[in-house]
């Protein structure tokens, strides 16, 4: 951790990639479809919004128990601020200014969410150096799964960025980093409070924080311990932003967290077995960002965790790198108890993804610069490897599978697979979860829109309700459609290849008379969707 | 020298990473290989022919081939090609790990022969000549001829099988197959879908012929790498040519749907 002193352009990267990424991500948002957890969050946020102009107009009335909840009691087993912030973005960009769509509204928050991650991933790059500070984002961002996350109405990617930040805070609280806050540890706690408020994960932060400040050196740790206590603070931002506790708060947090200590195991496939109950492999959430993420981010992710646990080993690692350690442990050791419940592709634990990114692009640099001074003294002739051009090389070559695996597989996130798995195609050989969330469904609701009758009924599978109607409202589904919800009630089906739902596809067949499908989506000849339609 | 391995080796995993993702574009159909594999069989394919595409995944077949069923088997050791004289194997042979060379293998080690194979860019055509007995009856609609087949997801297969009620344990339900005797009859069943994984009773099934019981098939609950489409085989007495088989079915808790598949061969 021996950065060169920042300029005043330097401090300005952050915001840039920021801004950067978030411009980016908005950009490319609207091919990816929506997924079932954002036709909840959508249906959520559309409720939140009505309470908030209830709240505007009969304040009194917006605050009793029934208001709350009535409107707070939709999808009350997550915390409120990423879906209150898809209603706030909504309220305004929508229904007060009519500048943006239902749906790109509600992804708004999602892209700033991103845009935070980015611009903490680059503070804690510049901690290394300047070159880390661009690449660390720009690691974790090249690769088409964390790159698809970044684009959702959903909560994985918000914690990731605030659990990223609460650590940041942290540091500046205790001393290890210099602060530019007048209160950087009331800044922590009102940081972790958002957390909270974001998703469970943020759960398991103070017990590695407890951690840290007892293996810090006895200055910095009597000064950690004495932050620590913050923390108690941190309830009240969650308390502030979640109506549904101003009421009954105690039954309410009850629920929520029965809700996921008790959270139901949905089937997944995984090297050939279809996992739906404990005990689930150790190594799962390791084994499948091995084998979704581009090779090259695989092999510095692991150079990375190596160096820091070597590091830690030889009791060589600075607080902050202590920290990050602590965190991306944090991040990933909990689902590797064998018994928590592991759907949703690596999602759940990109936190472990994103703070091994600015240990890995260091030691990219490091790589990069060494190589320039040895291959340039070893021969006149290698001499045009300049450190220049070593970083540039390097940077491409940490990168470049990664923008590959993204324009390949770009809009079908939840189905990309790394070169370990052999890509698309190997994976299905491997038997891996083909895809999920029902997003993929876009690329066949042009056909669908072509060829369905007026006000036909159509079976989407694993589409929801909510998320056929953000379809609908989107204009990307024709509005006479109806939602039937199972293939016998409709004309045309498209059903999605899951393992655990190939009863569904006989059934069509059964209802059809067919079995020759009318069209699909085939990712790398691996079918996604699969469409059959009644012979007229 | 040393300190430049970490970055030859990161530049050299790039490059390693780039070429592999672009041969394995190369190594995809394009939509004329896929035409040439439908026009191909389309002039090839006789009465008793099946398509068999390998890896299981390459479902892409069903879109484009008209010219003969296409029959999706993942355990070729296992599976019962009920009806088909000759299978075409359609191969995307360079598909990362597509285990072709074993799956041939189990076709092999079954009996069946392996005619000239048909290049068509990225994707294969074999043929192979099965040699196994041949149909006598199909008492269930389970051979590639039935006329009206049902299909039902067993074990994430879907089987030409024939969804039937269980009866109770104490009064199984009773189904009457008729069809030519043959020297074998078969029977296969399964529970349909998710079901089969609950954790609830078993499932008996019983075929018999004359108050003899000619094949058995206890259904347990299926677990983690074990099969729930079960097979029995069994002789069939010597007599009629033409035979009246019983079908039972019952359980301690029968709500469930239940797949059977039967028929016998000669």
């Amino acid at each position: 951790m021996t950065a060169d002193p920042l300029t005043p352009a330097d401090k300005r990267l952050p915001r840039l990639l920021a801004a950067a990424a978030f411009l980016l991500l908005m950009f490319t948002q609207g091919s990816i479809g929506f997924t079932r957890d954002e036709g909840y969050y959508f249906t959520a946020a559309s409720s939140y919004e009505e309470w908030l102009l209830q709240l505007l107009h009969e304040p009194l009335r917006a605050i009793s128990a029934a208001s709350t909840e009535h409107f707070w009691g939709v999808n009350w087993e997550h915390p409120p601020l990423a879906k209150l912030s898809f209603a706030l973005s909504h309220l305004v960009l929508t229904r007060w200014l009519h500048l943006l769509p239902d749906a790109v509204a509600w992804r708004m928050p999602a892209a700033l969410f991103s845009g935070l991650l980015v611009y903490w991933l680059c503070q804690l790059g510049l901690l290394r150096s300047r070159t880390a500070g661009v690449l660390a984002p720009l690691l974790f961002f090249c690769a088409a799964r964390p790159f698809f996350h970044g684009h959702l109405s959903c909560f994985d990617i918000p914690i990731c960025a605030l659990t990223v930040g609460c650590g940041l805070a942290w540091s500046r609280a205790i001393g290890v980093l210099p602060s530019d806050h007048k209160r950087p540890a009331l800044w922590f706690a009102f940081l972790y409070g958002l957390a909270l408020a974001t998703k469970h994960n943020a759960w398991f932060l103070p017990p590695v924080l407890l951690v840290h400040a007892l293996l810090l050196p006895a200055g910095l740790r009597r000064r950690a311990l004495a932050t620590l206590p913050w923390i108690f603070a941190s309830p009240i931002v969650l308390f502030a932003l979640w109506p549904l506790l101003w009421h009954a708060p105690l039954h309410h947090l009850n629920e929520w967290i029965k809700f996921h200590l008790h959270h139901v195991h949905y089937a997944w496939w995984y090297l050939g077995d279809l996992l739906r109950a404990p005990p689930f492999p150790i190594v799962y959430p390791l084994a499948l960002l091995a084998l979704t993420l581009p090779v090259t981010t695989v092999a510095l992710l692991a150079a990375a965790a190596i160096t820091l646990l070597r590091d830690f080993l030889k009791r060589t690692l600075e607080p902050q790198r202590l920290l990050e350690l602590g965190l991306l442990g944090a991040g990933v050791l909990p689902f590797m108890t064998t018994d928590t419940p592991i759907f949703g592709g690596i999602k759940h634990w990109l936190v472990f993804v994103a703070l091994l990114c600015p240990e890995a692009a260091q030691l990219v640099v490091t790589a990069a610069l060494a190589a320039s001074e040895s291959l340039s003294m070893a021969s006149a002739r290698l001499a045009w490897l300049t450190p220049r051009r070593a970083l540039q090389l390097s940077c491409a070559a940490a990168l470049l599978p990664g923008l590959v695996q993204i324009a390949r597989v770009h809009p079908y996130g939840t189905s990309a697979y790394g070169e370990l798995a052999g890509d698309e195609p190997g994976a299905a050989s491997l038997g891996m979860q083909r895809q999920y969330w029902s997003g993929n469904v876009t690329a066949v609701l042009p056909w669908i829109n072509a060829h369905a009758s007026r006000s036909g009924r159509v079976y989407l599978h694993e589409v929801n309700v909510e998320s056929f109607r953000a379809y609908q409202q989107a204009g990307l589904l024709r509005p006479d459609l109806q939602y039937a919800w199972a293939p016998g009630q409709a004309e045309i089906a498209a059903i999605q290849w899951h393992r655990e739902f190939r009863d569904r596809e006989p059934e069509t067949w059964n209802a059809y008379g067919t079995r020759r499908p009318v069209t699909g989506l085939y990712l790398d000849e691996t079918p996604q969707v699969v469409v059959y339609a009644r012979e007229r | 020298m040393a300190k430049a391995w970490p970055f030859l080796a990161l530049v050299a995993l790039a490059l390693c990473a780039l070429a592999y993702d672009a041969s394995v574009q190369a190594r995809l159909p394009s939509t004329e290989d896929w035409a040439d594999v439908a026009g191909a069989l389309r002039s090839r394919v006789q009465p008793h022919d099946a398509v068999l595409p390998w890896p299981p995944w390459l479902e892409r077949s069903r879109l484009v081939i008209d010219a003969a069923p296409v029959e999706i088997e993942e355990d070729l050791a296992a599976a019962d090609f009920v009806g088909v004289e000759r299978l075409w194997m359609l191969e995307l042979a360079s598909s990362p790990y597509s285990g072709l060379s074993a799956a041939r293998q189990k076709l092999l080690a079954r009996g069946a022969t392996a005619g000239e194979p048909l290049r068509f860019g990225a994707l294969t055509l074999e043929p192979f000549t099965l040699h196994e007995p041949a149909l006598a009856a199909d008492l269930t609609g389970a051979s590639l001829d039935a006329q009206r087949p049902e299909f039902h997801e067993v074990d994430y297969i879907a089987y030409r099988c024939k969804q039937v009620p269980i009866g109770s344990a104490g009064a199984p339900y009773r189904l009457e197959l008729r069809g030519a005797a043959g020297t074998q009859v078969h029977l296969r069943a399964g529970v349909i879908g998710e079901t089969a994984y609950a954790d609830r009773p078993p499932v008996e099934v019983e075929l018999r012929e004359a108050g003899a019981t000619l094949a058995r098939l206890s259904i347990p609950r299926t677990l983690l790498r074990t099969h729930g489409w079960l097979h029995a085989d069994a002789p069939v007495p010597a007599g009629a040519p033409e035979r009246v088989f019983e079908l039972f079915t019952s359980s301690t808790d029968p709500q469930r749907p239940l797949c059977v598949a039967a028929w016998t061969t000669r």
